[in-house]
């Protein structure tokens, strides 16, 4: 089990130099750099600007000595943001999206666990209908058109809603619920196919003979079975969650992760690139990482499979 | 079957009535790059059933034409990923368990935990460039100028890039399980060779599986692409897709919402046709699983 665990471990930092090492070069390898404006430098300046931020270094030397800085956590000078690090930077938008983002998450898969648990329960065929076509759509639905969509309704014709920024609580409301539709899809369709597979278990059959009300015998029992296959899914859910952000971050003019990025791409800003992806990449390689643990530790078929193999 | 594949008919009627309109749109409508002056950002008339954007261009015919780009995006991405995955599935497979198998699985692995979108990024701002001096080397060859056509190509390899992986993982493991097929032994000891086996036996075997993975990706493919259009770093003129055209209703939300609820529309409405489509077609494949 530990040996697994530090492997998988192992394998998460090879994923994360091979990230940075492909962004290093990829962004670099794109024309215009950091001081190619649209009106353009004097020669001797631009040529100063790069000296400076030793841009002007062969692209490999530029490589071992940004990977140096890394190993020492320090993700380097901003070229736009003349008066912040990258690390000020990628530390206050990781705040507001991972606020974001959790909370979309906790919101999209709760509700997904509530209505996927109600629609693979019914056997009502027009619910069942109904239901088939809420998950269908909330899938399909490419989260930028939700939002505008929500937009219109709450902050323009109802106007009880903020259609942009973070001044406040009630400002959250929109891109949170924006930003928890995939996710929601996701539990939702998940949910509702294991919850039908499993109350179709003799176990099921067994514990209705017994009288035992069938609200008690779902939630008690099936979605204990249930939520097992949901652990694997989380990865793919946080990356949709990434995804979906930079659409609700441009939406909502959120100062988060995603609309750095973009902005960083456009102005050719090297680091604060390289820094928004591996924070991000971090994410996502610990949640593939602890998804693969908590699925060892929950599923004892799992488990006995891992000792088997040993 | 008793019951009848409501889901097909559905997507493949919907799936029909958006090609109709994106395929004859441009050939009955008005041309869609003729600019009005006089009439922006019109709502419905007799003249322009969709009304027109903020340059007073027919949006009937916009959404037409930016669909074409959206759709063709969707099925050559699909296209590349199903190629290269069941390529890369077959090798895989057939050098089971020894070490080739295993690091172009690690290689799979790590594709899956990039943040993808980042990537896709940076890879068409790449690609662009690449593929623009493709084209730039082209027009000294006496080509008419393909940029724009270049730009979309480097997209879809950027998207191909992302979505071949899942092709991969199922191929590989449907071979696996034909390989031990007692019809590959037969086939062994009548003298036969491993590349022949592979496109003559084992490729129509899994056109059904390669046909299924193909209709997975197109959604995705098309969400993607919608996604990068919307914030920007898409499509670039002179071509659009429904992403860059929702993108320029969002600026125009308070004036005329009509410029981002249709392309939205047309978006959704494909995205619900092509995900019932993967859907039925997997309860056709797999019958247990319904």
């Amino acid at each position: 089990m530990l040996h697994d665990i530090l492997k998988k471990f192992l394998n998460g930092l090879l994923t994360l130099f091979v990230v940075i090492s492909i962004t290093f070069f990829l962004i670099r390898l794109l024309p215009g750099g950091p001081f190619d404006q649209a009106r353009k430098l004097p020669p001797a300046i631009q040529a100063n600007m790069e000296a400076k931020y030793h841009l002007n270094e062969p692209l490999l030397s530029q490589y071992f000595s940004y990977m140096n800085n890394i190993l020492h956590g320090d993700l380097g000078p901003s070229y736009k943001y003349l008066t912040r690090n990258v690390n000020d930077i990628v530390g206050q938008a990781s705040m507001v999206s991972f606020t974001i983002g959790g909370l979309a998450l906790l919101l999209g898969v709760s509700l997904g666990i509530i209505m996927g648990t109600f629609a693979g329960m019914t056997s009502n065929r027009w619910l069942d209908g109904i239901l088939s076509a809420v998950g269908i759509s909330s899938i399909s639905m490419p989260n930028f058109i939700f939002g505008a969509f929500l937009v219109m309704i709450f902050a323009y014709y109802l106007n009880i809603l903020p259609a942009a920024r973070l001044a406040g609580p009630q400002h959250y409301i929109l891109p949170v619920l924006t930003l928890s539709l995939t996710p929601f899809a996701y539990t939702f369709l998940l949910i509702r196919t294991t919850v039908k597979e499993v109350r179709l278990q003799q176990f099921v059959t067994i514990k209705r003979c017994f009288g035992i009300p069938d609200l008690r015998i779902t939630f008690g029992h099936v979605l204990r079975n249930s939520l097992i296959p949901l652990i694997s899914i989380l990865g793919p859910i946080s990356a949709a969650i990434i995804t979906g952000s930079f659409a609700v971050e441009l939406i909502f003019a959120i100062p988060g992760l995603g609309k750095y990025f973009v902005t960083a791409v456009t102005n050719r800003d090297y680091t604060v690139v390289m820094g928004i992806t591996i924070v991000y990449s971090v994410l996502l390689i610990l949640f593939n990482t602890l998804t693969d643990i908590i699925y060892a530790l929950v599923d004892p078929r799992f488990r006995e499979q891992g000792k088997m193999s040993q | 079957m008793k019951h009848r594949p409501i889901k097909l008919y559905l997507s493949l009627g919907i799936l029909g009535i958006v090609l109709l309109i994106t395929v004859l749109g441009p050939l009955i409508g008005p041309d869609p790059t003729f600019i009005n002056p006089n009439l922006p950002t019109v709502g419905p008339s007799m003249g322009h059933p969709f009304g027109t954007d903020e340059l007073g261009r027919d949006l009937f015919s916009r959404l037409a034409v930016g669909g074409q780009i959206s759709l063709m995006i969707g099925l050559a991405t699909a296209l590349v990923a199903v190629v290269i995955g069941t390529a890369y599935g077959t090798l895989a497979a057939f050098f089971e368990g020894r070490s080739l198998d295993t690091l172009m699985m690690r290689v799979l692995d790590v594709l899956y935990s990039l943040p993808s979108v980042m990537i896709v990024i940076l890879f068409t701002l790449f690609m662009n460039k690449t593929m623009a001096h493709v084209a730039l080397s082209l027009t000294h060859l006496g080509f008419p100028d393909l940029r724009g056509l270049m730009n979309i190509t480097g997209l879809v390899l950027a998207l191909a890039l992302f979505s071949w992986p899942d092709t991969a993982r199922i191929i590989r493991g449907q071979v696996l399980s034909l390989k031990r097929e007692e019809f590959v032994e037969a086939y062994y000891s009548l003298g036969g060779k491993p590349l022949r086996l592979v496109f003559s036996h084992f490729i129509p075997n899994l056109t059904a599986l390669i046909i299924l993975t193909a209709t997975i990706t197109v959604p995705r493919a098309i969400l993607t692409e919608s996604t990068l259009s919307f914030i920007g770093l898409g499509v670039s003129p002179p071509y659009s897709s429904w992403g860059t055209m929702i993108n320029s209703g969002w600026q125009m939300i308070r004036i005329a919402p009509h410029l981002i609820l249709l392309p939205g529309f047309f978006l959704f409405i494909t995205m619900v046709a092509l995900n019932l489509l993967g859907d039925s077609l997997k309860e056709l494949l797999e019958p247990k699983s319904a």
